[in-house]
């Protein structure tokens, strides 16, 4: 395959399908930053032994699964424990930590929050190759109770991430508790600090990855398809990248479930 | 373009009944400076008629008149005379005239107290800080109310691109640069409503931004202003209290204040008075519950490239609900 | 009109026909697709003239656009980001590509005829400067048809087209159209000064020029000296846009003013620029409609040049209202209104000589529209005198009257007497005239359609409106005068369709007109064809058609000077410059590619830089300045051709160079505006620094790089200048070899690149960056400008050189050499005077 094709050509046919063979694109419109480690991983599949390929996928039970505590063995199944093991084989075990940084943690998030997302998905409103597929699946009942379900569950005492620079996640920290108002950018926990809307995902103790791409979706217009997600992208257009990393720092370095900043958000210290 | 015909009829009706035409004009002036530059307005206009008249009979009769008095319009003097003499004495005059009105509005400005009321142009709105009673400063938006009888000095400024206050009844116009700080000075002969508008093109939606100026008496000014400078009114309806809950957990305290609240944001025009202004989002609507909670909906609509987004995310009764507590904040 | 006496005529007896036919050939026109190498100033000239004149027809749509959105309030027939765009694109297409091309075009065309000349003096040039405009106008034109187009309003006014507040590549685009402009501007400006005053017909001493070669000489002199300041605003925003060098930006110690100034600086002679040339038709027109000599000839002279002064001093008269002490703002108020006088100046001189009408003034097209300008101006110049005034101008600065003033003044002043010279010179350049009956149509319905359009808007500024609105809320006493205003506006369009109408059933180029049909007095009423007249005109008054009744048929017949090819091949005589005394003939390239590609690779590359095609844009400049290189090494011909007698015993040189020849003149021109955009440089350096003196050198920025380093800069001028000045004593004997000249040659700009570099490595060191604050932009800045200079430089050198080793550079043949040195001292003095700006200024004010 690598002979066949170069990286460019591969990833327009991941991107956009073949045409005639049945190969659909990529169903995340403008999701180019999951189409790339894809390819990545297809360039990197020609070396990769049997044995290794095993082990990640988990056929044989490597380490990986052991690591995790995870059942990569079952497909996907509409309902049910079996549909709960398929959401941990990316979202971890109840949702409390995810395989990777990318993917979020869903363990005590909002219930209303979790709902509108998978509905988004589902109504190809939001834009991921991976979420999509399996949203489209699901009907309206099964969001439901795996909304509840997440909701319910506790999260992982602390957060995985290795705490970084701790001078970023303070700077991270002023932008999220009072923004910046000449670069026009609101305070995060106006909406996002746990106490407000129950629409508003609460982001305390997500993986700073994961805030990096969503933010800079949200900055690209990618993701401007809901009223709400019309509302982030007013607010990150106006975050430069290191802005979107601070942010990111901060949030992930908060013990999941936590009110953002608790007192001094109210407090406020505007003008 | 649709229903041109009711246009019309619209038209006639306007042209009937233009009673509060003259809000933004010029030629109705109630300030100072504006009264004095529409004299001198009418002034010039006068000479500026009888010189198109004057040149209009001179090619005239150099056209049609009869032999003599062609003759006579034929030398060198006409060129000096209709193009040296009188333009010089005629502009030397009409100088000295412009440099007395410019030099009262000096005089104006000296009387006048430091300024106490500062108007920021934001895109495409205003931003109105008062010196508050007790020395603090008093942030609204959108509206300014002002004292008549004396000349009050406003400073201009603009954090962003320039704008152009300017409300043409009471004074000329006088431009917000980022990085300066102008002084304009208003003096308002009488109480009474005029409206103003942005001067200068700053992108976007330049044509909606707009505002009212209410003059008031002295008395009532500093009573208002007391009143200005004070918290929100708390919700009193069942309704409004749900409105202020649904404002607050919405996340609309993030660019907008209203004191006496949790809101404190400084993004977007401070809401502690909303309920007393004119007008809505500068001058673009009415002020309404109905306009308010159409504004948080379709704003994108009513006035493009606004920078607050469209809030789609309320049920009808939420909608409602924060639309009455904005509108009860008198 | 006196009686002709007996005349001594420089040819005396026949002259053989087959002059006639060689001349027939070298100026031949080329035929089919080749009509785009063709040079000639009747070709390109009316090729210019039609281009502006469909500018004209496309933005005046967009006008129309714009006045049905305003007819009702609250409409929604065009968006407001639509609304934004379109009068960004009327305003900018207007004055740029339509106002300032055209009057240029009509000097192209116009001027050589009225002095008998059989072209401009530099035809490649003028072929190269109208195709770029073509090119490059089009495609910033089409920009509105594909949402791209800059939506800053005509002036741009930063920081709103700064790239925070004007992403995307619309605001470049306007940038890329002025920068065309700029381009055919300068290089029409060139042809105009050297061809008014070198190519002028013997004996026409500058006391007998037609007022309209008056008017174009101080338009181009006017050029000159104004575009340089908006050239070096639009390089500052374009580089502000790309790199971030805050010159406008009032954080870091820019100041969003002073793109007003450079703007302005420039904006406002532009509207003289613009109408001096119309006010020269006017004239040209006036004493034929009335049969006799213009009154006042001297001192319309005078006004001309004063309006041409004037009009630098007050530019700040459209910065009233941004906050000015009272002292300038009665300053500029005072130049404003003073500039009335030299307009009342020409107004009455036309007026008298309408009175002074042998028999009555004669009512036709051309004169209806010199009336309606008449009028129209005259109201526009009284509201202009109102916005003069400073309390005033407060009120309706910005407003629909503003906006109802410079139309009065720009569409009286201009699209009036344009149209007056459609119908009256249609017949010089055409096989027949065009309609009278039509033409009488097209004036009532513009003149009517132009009052009842612009006359409202006089009230609708006063009762509030301002200008650049979308939308405008009911009831504010706006309505049925806007409704009124787009009424006119479609009778004035009807007027316009009415001539296109009559341009398509009337208008045929090419010869065959009839000679004279006004009987007008100036020389381009002699019978023509390809190579203009037939003889050179010896003249002794100002209306020599007049005075000499038998001059058309002396000409014809060859009796005047030059009345065959002597050199074989194209030619024109050049006088002196006061006197017009024949000094020398210029031998002058005919039809050729090279105008054309270089002016379309021009074009593109602009174009592909401005939507950041890097490498694209590169090859297009490679062929293009390949074109430019071709073309000008077919110049410079050398004296082979010895000397030619050209009647009246006269025997002059077909060679010429240092002081008297025309490239030398077009050189010190040249330098002129490379001049006046330093003095605008300069003019920016020290305004920042009275706006933020605490970004300077050792208080905010670094300090100044020690002195050695400026000394060490200036070795290496002053080294280089010794070069090209020893270089200059080195040109060899023709045939013979003399190895160090192309040495130092090379070497002089060499040197100065390396002065320019090293300059900007002495505060590199110093840990000075240029997107740090105003300071490190401007100081920077002043390297960009002399790079500019330097990277001519090399060309030519490295020009000169090959020229050395071509055998076509010599003691005697040396024009390519001497345009570089020329070019070079000039280069090296403003680079010297840097060096103690940059660094003498700061050590001076700490």
């Amino acid at each position: 395959m690598r002979d066949d094709f170069d990286t460019s050509e591969l990833f327009w046919i991941v991107q956009n399908g073949f045409k005639f063979t049945g190969m659909p694109a990529w169903p995340g419109e403008g999701r180019d930053d999951e189409v790339w480690p894809l390819v990545a991983y297809l360039e990197h599949l020609p070396e990769t032994s049997p044995e290794e390929f095993a082990a990640m996928t988990g056929d044989s039970g490597g380490t990986f699964r052991a690591q995790h505590g995870l059942d990569f063995g079952v497909g996907f199944e509409s309902s049910g424990e079996g549909l709960l093991r398929y959401c941990a084989t990316c979202h971890g075990e109840a949702g409390a930590r995810s395989v990777d940084g990318l993917v979020p943690a869903l363990a005590g998030q909002n219930a209303a929050y979790l709902r509108r997302s998978l509905e988004e998905y589902r109504q190809n409103r939001r834009q991921s190759g991976m979420m999509e597929t399996v949203a489209a699946e699901l009907d309206t009942d099964t969001i439901a109770e795996l909304a509840d379900h997440y909701s319910r569950a506790r999260p992982a005492d602390q957060t995985v991430e290795q705490r970084p620079d701790a001078a970023s996640i303070e700077r991270g920290r002023a932008i999220a508790l009072h923004g910046v108002p000449t670069e026009r950018v609101p305070p995060c926990a106006a909406c996002h600090s746990g106490t407000k809307s129950d629409q508003f995902p609460r982001l305390a103790g997500l993986s700073a990855p994961y805030i990096e791409v969503q933010l800079q979706l949200f900055h690209d217009g990618v993701r401007t398809q809901s009223p709400y997600a019309e509302i982030m992208h007013n607010v990150a257009r106006y975050m430069n990248r290191e802005e979107m990393e601070d942010v990111a720092a901060y949030l992930a370095s908060l013990p999941p479930g936590a009110v953002m900043g608790a007192e001094d958000v109210l407090a406020g210290e505007g003008r | 373009m649709k229903n041109s015909a009711a246009r019309l009829l619209f038209l006639a009706t306007a042209m009937a009944t233009s009673g509060c035409a003259g809000v933004q004009s010029a030629l109705m002036p109630r300030g100072e400076e504006a009264i004095e530059v529409d004299r001198l307005f009418w002034t010039i206009t006068g000479i500026s008629a009888f010189v198109t008249g004057l040149v209009v009979a001179a090619v005239a009769v150099a056209i049609f008149g009869p032999p003599r008095w062609r003759d006579r319009l034929d030398k060198d003097w006409i060129v000096w005379g209709g193009g040296v003499v009188f333009p010089v004495v005629v502009l030397t005059g009409v100088f000295i005239y412009g440099l007395i009105v410019l030099r009262s509005g000096d005089v104006r400005a000296r009387e006048a107290e430091e300024p106490g009321i500062t108007v920021v142009g934001k895109r495409w709105w205003w931003e109105v800080v008062y010196t508050g009673p007790n020395g603090e400063p008093v942030t609204t938006a959108n509206e300014l109310r002002i004292p008549a009888g004396r000349p009050i000095a406003i400073r201009l400024e603009s954090d962003n691109v320039i704008h152009s206050f300017w409300v043409p009844r009471l004074a000329g116009k006088l431009d917000m640069i980022p990085g300066r700080s102008n002084v304009l000075t208003l003096e308002a002969t009488e109480p009474g409503l005029s409206r103003g508008q942005c001067a200068e093109y700053c992108g976007g939606a330049h044509a909606l931004m707009a505002f009212y100026v209410e003059v008031l008496p002295q008395e009532e000014y500093d009573d208002w202003l007391a009143h200005e400078a004070s918290d929100a009114r708390p919700p009193e309806s069942e309704q409004e209290i749900q409105g202020q809950e649904v404002f607050m957990r919405s996340g609309c305290g993030a660019c907008h204040s209203i004191r006496g609240t949790e809101a404190n944001g400084v993004i977007g025009p401070d809401l502690t008075h909303l309920g007393s202004r004119h007008s809505l989002a500068a001058a673009a609507l009415p002020n309404s519950k109905a306009a308010i909670a159409t504004w948080i909906v379709e704003n994108q609509h009513i006035k493009p490239e606004n920078l607050m987004p469209e809030y789609r995310i309320f049920e009808p009764e939420e909608l409602d609900a924060v639309a009455a507590y904005l509108e009860s904040l008198e | 009109m006196t009686e002709t006496t007996e005349r001594k005529l420089p040819n005396e007896g026949n002259r053989p026909k087959e002059e006639v036919d060689e001349l027939l050939r070298i100026w031949a026109m080329p035929k089919g697709f080749r009509l785009v190498t063709a040079v000639n100033n009747t070709v390109i000239g009316l090729l210019y003239i039609g281009a502006a004149f469909a500018f004209f027809i496309a933005a005046g749509v967009l006008a129309l656009l714009m006045r049905t959105q305003l007819a009702v309030p609250e409409n929604d027939f065009l968006s407001q980001d639509l609304y934004n765009q379109i009068f960004t694109v009327h305003g900018t297409t207007m004055m740029f590509l339509f106002a300032v091309p055209a009057v240029e075009a009509l000097g192209v065309m116009l001027l050589p005829q009225m002095l008998a000349a059989r072209d401009l003096p530099f035809p490649r040039l003028s072929a190269f400067a109208i195709w770029a405009y073509v090119v490059g106008g089009t495609v910033f034109f089409s920009t509105v048809l594909y949402d791209q187009a800059p939506k800053g309003g005509w002036f741009m006014y930063t920081p709103l087209t700064l790239k925070e507040f004007s992403p995307g590549d619309n605001a470049d685009f306007w940038l890329l159209g002025i920068g065309f402009i700029e381009i055919s501007a300068i290089a029409g400006a060139i042809e105009i000064v050297v061809g008014a005053l070198r190519t002028r017909p013997p004996g026409m001493s500058l006391s007998k020029m037609p007022i309209f070669g008056w008017a174009m000489l101080i338009f181009a002199a006017m050029i000159m000296f104004a575009f340089p300041a908006v050239i070096l605003g639009t390089m500052l925003l374009e580089i502000e846009r790309s790199f971030g060098w805050p010159f406008f930006t009032a954080d870091k110690g820019g100041d969003p003013v002073l793109w007003q100034h450079l703007f302005w600086f420039f904006g406002h002679p532009e509207v003289y620029i613009i109408f001096l040339p119309a006010a020269g038709l006017v004239s040209m027109i006036v004493p034929t409609m009335a049969q006799r000599p213009l009154i006042g000839y001297n001192l319309i002279v005078v006004a001309l040049i004063a309006t041409g002064f004037f009009s630098f001093g007050l530019w700040v008269h459209h910065m009233f209202t941004t906050g000015i002490p009272s002292l300038s703002l009665a300053f500029f108020s005072a130049a404003s209104m003073a500039v009335a006088v030299p307009s009342g100046i020409q107004m009455f001189s036309w007026i008298a000589t309408i009175a002074g009408s042998k028999g009555r003034f004669r009512i036709n097209t051309p004169s209806l529209f010199v009336l309606g300008f008449i009028f129209i101006f005259t109201v526009g110049g009284l509201t202009g005198i109102m916005v003069a005034l400073v309390p005033l101008d407060f009120q309706v600065h910005d407003t629909y009257f503003v906006v109802a003033h410079f139309h009065y003044v720009l569409i009286g002043g201009m699209v009036f007497p344009l149209f007056a010279t459609f119908y009256y010179w249609t017949p010089m350049v055409a096989k027949r005239q065009l309609s009278e009956r039509l033409g009488r149509w097209v004036f009532w319905l513009m003149f009517v359609g132009f009052n009842v359009a612009f006359f409202p808007m006089h009230i609708t500024g006063l009762r509030g409106m301002p200008r650049r609105v979308w939308t405008y809320e009911s009831g504010l006493g706006w309505d049925w005068l806007n409704m009124i205003s787009t009424v006119g506006a479609y009778i004035f369009a009807a007027g316009v369709a009415i001539f296109v109408i009559d341009l398509f059933r009337n208008f045929r180029a090419g010869e065959g007109g009839p000679d004279n049909p006004w009987n007008a007095g100036t020389l381009e009423w002699l019978p023509n064809d390809v190579y203009s007249a037939r003889s050179v005109p010896l003249i002794d008054s100002r209306e020599p058609l007049w005075d000499h009744p038998t001059l058309p048929q002396e000409v014809q017949e060859g009796r005047h000077f030059l009345p065959n090819a002597p050199t074989g091949g194209r030619e024109t005589i050049v006088t002196s410059a006061i006197e017009g005394k024949p000094q020398y003939i210029i031998q002058m390239p005919g039809p050729g590619w090279s105008p054309f590609i270089a002016a379309v690779f021009t074009a593109s590359f602009f174009l592909l830089l401005t939507i950041k095609l890097v490498i694209p844009a590169v090859i297009c400049a490679v062929i293009a300045v390949g074109a430019m290189l071709y073309w000008t090494w077919g110049l410079d011909p050398g004296p082979d051709k010895g000397e030619v007698e050209i009647g009246a015993g006269l025997k002059v040189p077909t060679y010429m160079s240092g002081p008297s020849s025309h490239s030398w003149w077009a050189m010190i021109v040249l330098m002129l505006v490379a001049s006046s955009l330093y003095i605008a440089y300069v003019f920016s350096y020290l305004y920042l620094w009275v706006v933020s003196p605490e970004f300077w050198a050792g208080r905010g920025s670094p300090e100044v790089p020690d002195w050695l380093w400026p000394l060490a800069d200036a070795g290496l001028i002053v080294l280089g200048t010794l070069c090209m000045w020893g270089a200059g004593r080195l040109l060899p004997k023709p045939g013979e070899r003399r190895l160090l000249m192309p040495v130092l040659n090379a070497l002089g700009p060499l040197l100065l690149t390396a002065a320019v570099a090293l300059e900007i490595y002495a505060h590199w060191q110093t840990g000075l960056t240029p997107t740090a604050n105003s300071y490190g932009a401007m100081v920077y800045m002043q390297s960009v400008v002399n790079a500019q200079l330097a990277l001519a430089l090399l060309f030519m050198g490295g020009f000169a050189v090959a020229r050395y080793f071509a055998a076509r550079l010599d003691c005697e043949r040396r024009v390519s050499f001497d345009n570089g040195a020329l070019l070079y001292y000039y280069a090296a003095g403003q680079a010297l005077f840097g060096l103690v700006l940059i660094h003498g200024f700061p050590r001076m004010v700490i």
